[in-house]
């Protein structure tokens, strides 16, 4: 842990879409008792928040395996926010994971991306799948998205600047 | 003959409080709270089909104030587009007022403006503190 201002916060979460908004809330508490600026607090909450959703969303989730994983560490300059969770390649899940984070990273900010996937949404069908989350991570949160598939697991990596 | 609308109910669904108000040629809803749901639009969509109605009826300017609301997730976001979008083809005036003051709501609804048109059917304000 680096420095006087450095955390770490690892923990097991089930599966249970209660959950995310507890969790975002909890994280957004907790950095607002150690930082002064808020919207550095709000935008590792909003994060926090969005990776859930997706994980309990497109998680593979069989009948025993039901937690996975949100770990954030950092400083008062830096923050890296990590969910794991079951995955499947067959769903496509990892793929469309993969093929949203090249998306984001072919537009020349996250700004532009953000309002292409609002276009999108526009004349699209309004029942059809959004993919809103990652895209706004990157926007409104300013975070660095990666992500990595071991074969059962699904690691999405979110570095950000405070 | 047409059956009327009727006032149109708060919404209060999980952490989220939409409060409905008519006043004259205005309906306000003051947006409070969370909206956190996994599928916003299963609970949004059926409220905001019921306010366009209720606005056409009365002809009045809709007005959403999203000062007071502390969160919303992506599907929210994408269930308030759908919504934009519709309000247009309606016809229906609609006024988005969000915290000036406030980044996440400011970076929301900044790129909302892609939406307006000039033709003031759709609005964003910036509220000042």
């Amino acid at each position: 842990m680096s420095g006087r201002f450095g955390f770490s916060i690892d923990l097991p979460v089930r599966n249970d879409w209660r959950n995310v908004d507890l969790m975002r809330s909890s994280i957004q508490s907790c950095f607002t008792a150690v930082f002064r600026d808020l919207d550095g607090c709000h935008a590792m909450s909003m994060i926090t928040g969005e990776l859930l959703e997706n994980a309990m969303k497109y998680g593979h989730w069989g009948e025993r395996e039901q937690v996975f994983r949100l770990r954030i560490t950092g400083d008062s300059a830096h923050a890296t926010i990590v969910v794991e969770n079951p995955a499947s390649r067959a769903s496509g899940h990892v793929e469309r994971l993969q093929q949203c984070i090249d998306w984001i990273r072919g537009f020349g900010n996250p700004r532009d991306a953000y309002r292409a996937r609002l276009r999108e949404i526009a004349d699209a069908d309004p029942g059809q799948s959004r993919q809103l989350g990652l895209v706004r991570v990157a926007y409104e949160g300013s975070g660095v998205l990666s992500c990595h598939f071991d074969g059962s697991v699904v690691v999405v990596t979110v570095e950000l600047t405070l | 003959m047409v059956a009327a609308v009727g006032v149109v109910n708060d919404l209060v669904a999980g952490d989220l409080r939409i409060a409905v108000v008519e006043d004259g040629k205005l309906v306000r809803c003051d947006w409070r709270g969370r909206s956190v749901e996994r599928e916003a639009d299963l609970t949004l969509r059926p409220f905001f089909d019921r306010l366009l109605e209720r606005v056409q009826e009365l002809g009045a300017l809709l007005e959403m104030h999203f000062e007071e609301l502390d969160y919303f997730n992506s599907s929210t976001i994408g269930t308030l587009i759908s919504f934009i979008q519709k309000a247009r083809r309606q016809k229906v005036h609609l006024r988005m007022v969000y915290a000036g003051n406030i980044k996440w709501q400011t970076l929301s609804f900044d790129a909302l403006r892609m939406f307006e048109r000039g033709d003031q059917l759709f609005e964003l304000k910036a509220a000042s503190p």
